[in-house]
């Protein structure tokens, strides 16, 4: 697997920065303005003086003119904590390295954005029915950096239940930052659940498929017999004998194509993202065209 | 259809491989993918496949299976040869010259045998699906056939027709068999007829002649012991006016020797008749001249003749004519006889000797000649008050116009005396008189014109005045020359015996040339009278246009008559000989037989079809492949 991301990689991204929901709390002390009112200069309303409040912060100069005590509210900025939940099944590294390491370049690049506006960043490992934290909470460069050289040595392998390891997670928060899903989404389990559930924690979701030329469009032909890496032998009922012809080609493109809608539509509707990108596309573009587009990164 | 490659068959094998590719290739080839999710959600879009596929398949595995096939067969050059497209052919011709009329052991003629054998023949190639072509070389050589019906290309179909067109060859009183050559070469140009169609073919010569063997055509030959003793030739020679008769005959295929008994009529010009003989040793087929040398100097007919049991008998007797000579005479009548005349008429009377007898008499009207029963008449200066209407009549320099001449004359121009001031003539009309003769040679220095010539052809001028004119009319044959020769230069210059032969000749024509002639043979002839008739073996015709051709198919003695203007009827005989050829039985012919191309070796090259029909399969199997993949 040829990693996709190094120092010049990561020197790029420090011009920019993760772009998350305003109504999104989080935590204090971080570089993310917010609609709460905190300490910060920045000007950003006016309220009535109530018992209790901060006589320092009454705006004499209104109180000249409408005999009332007003006080001067500035924006906060608070820290928040990107969760990145990575895919780890067999469709994801198996059949092509490229597609593993894509995956998880974004994370990683996504991660980075988070360490360098001084959020909190926790890499998920989607492994079967769990979602295993790898590094725990990553605060700081270095144990970023540290946490990435284990994410490169990630094994993809067996299945993965997207719904049950994202509901299932011990600290999915809440409303305090954003959740990212990197899969192909080519799973039985009912991602939409994630989703919901985790719309339902108020957190800002983006899903990113990521898929291979293959994948998108497959080039081979006549009768096959499809043997699913994720299956656990050829007697599984998830390989099957099919005879590929331009007709089934053509059907293939077309599922693929509604199932994608489906994804955007859905993410759509709860307020998530969706970007499916192609493993081939080269990955800085990829970055910086699409999450931009999408107004993830800014 | 063959291959010229048979080995490039072996890529027949390849249909094998493939079945055992059918048979050993899995059904399904295993592919790793990330996963078969999105395939399972495919088939939901994917249409209901036509149960057809199978068949597709089916079609698809045969269409391979012929390509295969068709690919192994070009390989091998496949080709259809001539000899599996078209039948194999006979061409029979049965030789119908006459000494196929010699009759074998069996008592019947070698003709009716060959036609037997080849009835048979016909029956056998017919049994065996080929198709027959029987020509007859006769006189002229054609297909045997029926009133409807040639035996051109026959298959058993025809079965029936055949035996009757070939049964009609040797019924009584058929003909088919000629006293004549037989046209071998016609016959050979009529193969080729059927060569053009199918050079397949074997052609078979029926005869009893021996050929040269050139290899293309099977002589079948059906003579067996014939033997045959001949009178070949007999020639009269005359040697110090007497006649010697050589005589060569022969006996083919037997050692004999022949009593030649020769027969003379007419003998000297007397009644009474001459007969001889003598014995010719006839040995190892050679021929032998015998000579009768019995002091005739004229006859009337000679027949020659042999006592032999042969096989052929139609050539054991000859005869002879025109032993006498006939007499014309000759009236030339002018009170100033000049020599001219008379040195041309001597001359005539030499230049034609081994024709007529002819007999001058030189008169002058004042001795009143009796002016009939003479040929030819010629008047100079003084006329007759009417003109003879028994022969021919020349008038030259009229000094009177009789009666019944039928011309107007001007009074007679006469130069000034001074021989630059002559006349010179010029030719008419163009005239078999006026052969060889060029009349501006000719000058004269008087001449009378003539004004009026009704019936008469001017064949000469002098100015725009007709000064020599020609009248044949069957009671009229009249030539006038309106100049004298005393004022003329013809007398002295070529032109003028050359005139006077031609009139003889105009006028007094040969009946024929000659009194033997073979069977077929082209026989000229010409007649003095208006008409001549001809009479013999199965011919008996009159004639009224001359010259005339005629061929006598029989031999035999024909007799030829005609009623000249002298009212005396005239006939001559001609013997209609077997040609010698014929009867000489041990000859050898060359034989030039048609060409028959050799079949070619590849008649219908078939690789370009079965490249056509690799392609079609091959298009077919990928339309196929297309549409199962839809």
């Amino acid at each position: 697997m040829k990693s996709l991301i190094n120092d010049e990689f990561f020197s790029r991204l420090e011009t920019l920065a993760l772009n998350f929901r305003s109504d999104l709390s989080g935590f204090f002390g971080g570089k993310h303005r917010t609609r709460s009112y905190g300490q910060t200069v920045e000007f950003s309303d006016f309220r009535e003086y109530m018992f209790g409040d901060d006589i320092r912060r009454i705006d004499w100069n209104l109180y000249s003119r409408f005999e009332k005590y007003f006080l001067r509210l500035f924006t906060d900025e608070r820290q928040m904590h990107a969760q990145f939940f990575l895919d780890c099944s067999a469709s994801m590294g198996k059949p092509n390295p490229q597609k593993a390491a894509y995956a998880i370049g974004i994370a990683a690049a996504l991660g980075f954005l988070s360490i360098h506006n001084m959020d909190k960043v926790s890499f998920k490992l989607i492994k079967k029915d769990t979602a295993e934290d790898m590094s725990g909470t990553i605060v700081g460069k270095n144990t970023f950096f540290k946490s990435i050289r284990d994410l490169e040595n990630i094994e993809f392998k067996d299945e993965a239940d997207i719904e049950k390891a994202v509901t299932n997670c011990p600290n999915p928060g809440f409303n305090d930052g954003l959740t990212v899903i990197i899969s192909d989404f080519f799973t039985q389990s009912n991602w939409k659940k994630a989703v919901d559930f985790l719309t339902f924690k108020k957190r800002q979701v983006m899903l990113i498929q990521v898929l291979t030329p293959e994948e998108i469009e497959p080039t081979y032909s006549d009768r096959m017999h499809l043997i699913d890496h994720e299956s656990e032998d050829v007697a599984d009922p998830k390989n099957m004998k099919i005879k590929i012809t331009r007709s089934l080609q053509m059907a293939y493109r077309e599922a693929l194509k509604d199932y994608n809608q489906e994804l955007k539509s859905f993410c759509a509707s709860r307020g998530a993202d969706f970007i499916s990108v192609n493993c081939e596309r080269d990955f800085e573009k990829m970055l910086f065209e699409e999450l931009m587009r999408t107004g993830i990164m800014v | 259809m063959k291959f010229v490659t048979p080995l490039g068959l072996l890529a027949l094998l390849g249909i094998a491989v493939l079945i055992l590719i059918y048979l050993l290739k899995p059904n399904y080839q295993q592919k790793f993918v990330s996963s078969t999710f999105v395939w399972n959600l495919s088939l939901k879009y994917k249409k209901k496949s036509i149960p057809i596929s199978k068949l597709r398949n089916l079609l698809i595995i045969l269409c391979q299976i012929l390509i295969i096939a068709t690919g192994a067969f070009i390989l091998g050059q496949p080709f259809i040869s001539a000899s599996d497209t078209q039948k194999a052919e006979k061409i029979v011709i049965i030789d119908a010259s006459a000494s196929m009329l010699a009759i074998q052991a069996n008592g019947k003629t070698r003709f009716e045998n060959a036609v037997l054998e080849v009835k048979k023949f016909g029956q056998e190639v017919m049994e065996q699906q080929e198709l027959i072509t029987v020509i007859l070389a006769g006189k002229e050589a054609d297909y045997v056939k029926t009133s409807d019906y040639n035996i051109f290309r026959t298959d058993s179909d025809l079965l029936e027709k055949y035996n009757a067109a070939l049964d009609g060859l040797i019924a009584p009183n058929n003909t088919a068999c000629t006293y004549g050559q037989a046209d071998i070469d016609g016959a050979m140009t009529l193969a080729e007829e059927v060569i053009l169609e199918n050079p397949n073919i074997e052609i078979i010569l029926y005869t009893a002649t021996e050929y040269v063997d050139t290899g293309k055509v099977v002589i079948k030959n059906i003579s067996d012991s014939e033997w045959n003793a001949a009178i070949l030739e007999c020639n009269p020679i005359k040697k110090d006016n007497y006649y010697i008769f050589e005589v060569e005959v022969a006996s083919y295929n037997k050692n004999m020797d022949l009593t030649v008994n020769l027969q003379v009529d007419g003998v000297n010009l007397e009644e009474k008749s001459l007969n001889a003989q003598e014995i010719a040793r006839c040995l190892d087929n050679n021929t032998v001249v015998i000579t009768f040398d019995e002091g005739i100097y004229a006859y009337q007919n000679v027949q020659v003749y042999i006592q032999a049991d042969d096989s052929f008998i139609y050539d054991n007797s000859f005869y002879l004519y025109g032993g006498t000579k006939e007499t014309i005479n000759v009236l030339y009548v002018s009170p100033l006889r000049n020599n001219f005349f008379s040195g041309i008429l001597m001359g005539l009377h030499d230049m034609l000797r081994q024709r007529w007898n002819i007999v001058i008499k030189e008169v002058s009207l004042e001795d009143n000649p009796d002016l009939s029963g003479y040929d030819f008449y010629i008047f100079e200066h003084e006329m007759p008050r009417t003109l003879p209407n028994d022969g021919i009549v020349l008038l030259v320099n009229l000094n009177n116009i009789p009666q019944n001449l039928g011309l107007g004359f001007g009074g007679r121009v006469t130069n000034r005396d001074r021989e630059e001031d002559d006349f010179v003539l010029a030719n008419g009309m163009s005239h078999p008189i006026m052969a060889n003769v060029n009349a501006a040679n000719i000058i004269v220095s008087q001449y009378m014109p003539v004004l009026s010539y009704n019936g008469f052809q001017p064949l000469m001028y002098c100015g725009t005045d007709p000064v020599f004119l020609v009248k044949n009319e069957p009671n009229e044959k009249i030539a006038v020359l309106s100049f004298s020769l005393n004022r003329s230069n013809l007398p002295v210059i070529v032109e003028f015996p050359v005139l006077m032969y031609n009139l003889f000749d105009y006028f007094l024509p040969p009946t024929i040339t000659k009194y033997v002639y073979d069977v077929n043979e082209s026989v000229n002839l010409n007649a003095r009278g208006p008409s001549l008739s001809i009479n013999g073996p199965g011919l008996d015709e009159t004639f009224n246009i001359f010259p005339h051709k005629i061929s006598a198919s029989v031999w035999g003695t024909y007799t030829l008559t005609q009623m000249p203007i002298s009212g005396i009827e005239i006939s001559e005989d001609i013997y209609v000989r077997i040609t010698r050829a014929e009867s000489e039985f041990v000859r050898t012919e060359s034989l030039y037989p048609p060409f028959i191309p050799e079949p070619p070796s590849i008649d219908w090259d078939l690789v370009l079809y079965f490249a056509a029909a690799l392609v079609a399969f091959w298009f077919f199997e990928r339309l196929l492949h297309l549409k199962g993949d839809q």
